[in-house]
Parts: C-alpha cells; sequence; structure tokens
C-alpha cells in the first residue's frame, strides 16, 4: 500500500495524461467520422443580412425529402458577411464548403461570377427569373440568378427581410449537380432540387 | 541476481494490454457506423483510460524502476559491510525506484523494495550500485 501511495504522489500525472489523451483523440477522430460527405450534405451560404435561414433549412429538408432519392444528413443555410481583406480568399474557400451561395448587393464584387463561378448550365436557368450576367471575352454570359430584386416573388423572398438585391450561384465545386457537372455520382442532384425551389415563383 | 529477465518480463505486461487496446480501437473504427458512432467513441475512449490506467501503474511500479535496476546492475559495484543502524518508514524516490532508506554508519544507501534486509544491528555485506543496494551477499 505504501509502495502505491508513494508512486501516486510522483505519477499522478501519468493518470491525468491517461485520462485526457484518449478523450481528446477519439473525440477529434470520431467527429471527422461523423462528418457528413460532400454527396451526404447541402450547404447553402448566404453573404448578408436578414435571412431566415432557420425557417429555409425547415423547408428546403421538407422539400428536399419529397424531391430527391439522394441521401442528405445534412441541410444548412448559413448567413455570413465577408470583409473586404480577406474576401478572395473567403469566398474562395466558401466554394468547397457550400453548394449554393447567394450573394447580397451589399456582399457584391465586380467580376465575382466569372472569378469564382461557372456560366449557369440551361437547364438552371429559368425564363421568369432574371439571370445574373457578366461580361467576359466580349461576350455577356450569366453565371447566376437573380432571387431578390424587390420586384419577383419567389420563394427566397419570402424569407428574406432586407432590400438589397440577391444574388445566387452554383459553386463549381459541388458533387450533387447530377447531371450536370462530372463531379457529381448518379442521382446526386440535391443542389439541383434546392436551386429550382429558391427559384420558384410564390 | 538477475534483472534483466525481471525487466524484459514487465515490458511484455505492458506491450500486451497494449497490442490487445489499439485491436479492440482498429475493430471499433472499422465496425463504426452512423447507427453505433457513439457506442463505439465510448468503448475506444473507455478502452484506452483502463489500458491507459494500467500503464500508468504498471510503468511507475515495474517497468522503470526494473530498468534502472537492470542498468545498475550493468555498472561497477563496490561492497558495503556493516550493519545496519537505521532503517526509515516512509518509501522514498531514488533514481525511478521506490525504496526505503537505511543508513550504513554514516552513509545512507537506497534497498528497493524487493530486497529483503537483514535485521537492524546484525553485520552483513550489500552489493552496491550508486547507492542502491542491489543485493544482500552474506
Amino acid at each position: 500500500m505504501k509502495k502505491q501511495a508513494a508512486h501516486l504522489q510522483y505519477d499522478w500525472w501519468k493518470y491525468v495524461v491517461a485520462l485526457l489523451i484518449p478523450l481528446i483523440l477519439w473525440c477529434s477522430v470520431f467527429s471527422v467520422l461523423k462528418k457528413p460527405k460532400a454527396n451526404e450534405r447541402l450547404h447553402i451560404l448566404f453573404l448578408g443580412t436578414g435571412l431566415n435561414c432557420q425557417a429555409v433549412e425547415q423547408e428546403l429538408t421538407a422539400y428536399l425529402q419529397g424531391n430527391t432519392a439522394q441521401k442528405l444528413k445534412s441541410v444548412q443555410v448559413t448567413m455570413a458577411e465577408y470583409d473586404d481583406e480577406n474576401y478572395a480568399n473567403q469566398l474562395l474557400a466558401a466554394t468547397y464548403s457550400y453548394d449554393i451561395i447567394i450573394i447580397s448587393e451589399n456582399q457584391m464584387k465586380d467580376t465575382v461570377g466569372q472569378d469564382y463561378f461557372f456560366v449557369l448550365p440551361g437547364k438552371l436557368q429559368s425564363a421568369e427569373v432574371k439571370l445574373y450576367e457578366e461580361t467576359a471575352s466580349d461576350k455577356t454570359l450569366p453565371f447566376g440568378a437573380v432571387l431578390f430584386d424587390g420586384e419577383q416573388e419567389t420563394i427566397f423572398g419570402k424569407y428574406y427581410s432586407g432590400t438589397q438585391i440577391c444574388c445566387a450561384f452554383i459553386s463549381p465545386q459541388t458533387v450533387n449537380l447530377y447531371p450536370l457537372n462530372t463531379e457529381s455520382r448518379e442521382g446526386d442532384n440535391a443542389a439541383v432540387i434546392a436551386w429550382q425551389w429558391l427559384m420558384e415563383k410564390l | 541476481m538477475d534483472y534483466k529477465k525481471p525487466y524484459i518480463r514487465a515490458v511484455l505486461w505492458c506491450v500486451i494490454p497494449a497490442l490487445l487496446t489499439a485491436a479492440i480501437n482498429i475493430l471499433c473504427l472499422a465496425l463504426r457506423t452512423d447507427e453505433n458512432h457513439n457506442w463505439m467513441l465510448v468503448i475506444n475512449v473507455l478502452t484506452d483510460w483502463v489500458c491507459g490506467a494500467f500503464l500508468a501503474y504498471f510503468t511507475s511500479c515495474y517497468v522503470l524502476p526494473r530498468k534502472e535496476l537492470y542498468r545498475l546492475s550493468c555498472r561497477r559495484r563496490e561492497e558495503v559491510q556493516g550493519a545496519i543502524d537505521k532503517v526509515e518508514q516512509q518509501p522514498v524516490r531514488y533514481e525511478r525506484i521506490t525504496c526505503i532508506a537505511v543508513y550504513i554508519g554514516q552513509r545512507q544507501l537506497f534497498a528497493p523494495e524487493e530486497i529483503t534486509l537483514p535485521n537492524e544491528g546484525e553485520n552483513a555485506v550489500f552489493s552496491v550500485a550508486g547507492n542502491v543496494i542491489l543485493e544482500v551477499v552474506g
């Protein structure tokens, strides 16, 4: 008993280490493993203020459940504002984490469409919704869609309480765009469905 | 007295549970699904806690002292002759070994708990390396 007491007096820290390391290590490993894969999540980013993200999330989740066979573990709508200094890096990083990016007027830069996104495929263009166009190589090309401009009544406008013009873009990295890009596997079309839902007229 | 074998035996007692724990950890990772995610996390943490506590105890009480004794036994030894005048009751840590301090004349030596000491006042020859009694010769 004396021996045990003596060793605890000197080596108590080993027990603390043995307690903390597995906890930190396994919690980190398991949180990485639990993170949904790119084709198991649909993330939308809104750059600006005044969007009821929770309501969009709930409505969109319910809509996707009935309209796509893709198995989604996470549907998330995030609102943020980027500062001018880190705008480029943050937006570039966002294209890797989000499937659809909606940018309000005060967060928009001149050539944001051609710098970070691709030309909107025909299937994602709607006759009822205005297109966001930019001139690239003497051609005017559609890079996004105008979701809100104070006039048109889209689903998005129902959850947006601001007054700024808002344009939506498809992330070039998304893997939920079947059959519109080669990165998406068959059936992974949640971004297409979500895009169409956002564009729906009220 | 052979100090190598007990040291190797103690190391093996640490390696075997560590390997078993690693095997359980890998198995839990392999069997992890979204449904049993939390259970597998709990199993992994608990097995590591048990193994970690065992290793902490076993290395402190057996592996490191035996390693130190083995290292000392390889060094040049001296023989100290005399009777034990006083034996301290409280164990102390000396060179990572839990020892009992004993006084032989003016000299303080440290006896690992495994060593059987003669009674106080009895004359004996002690094999000593680095102030640690490795053997009571006679």
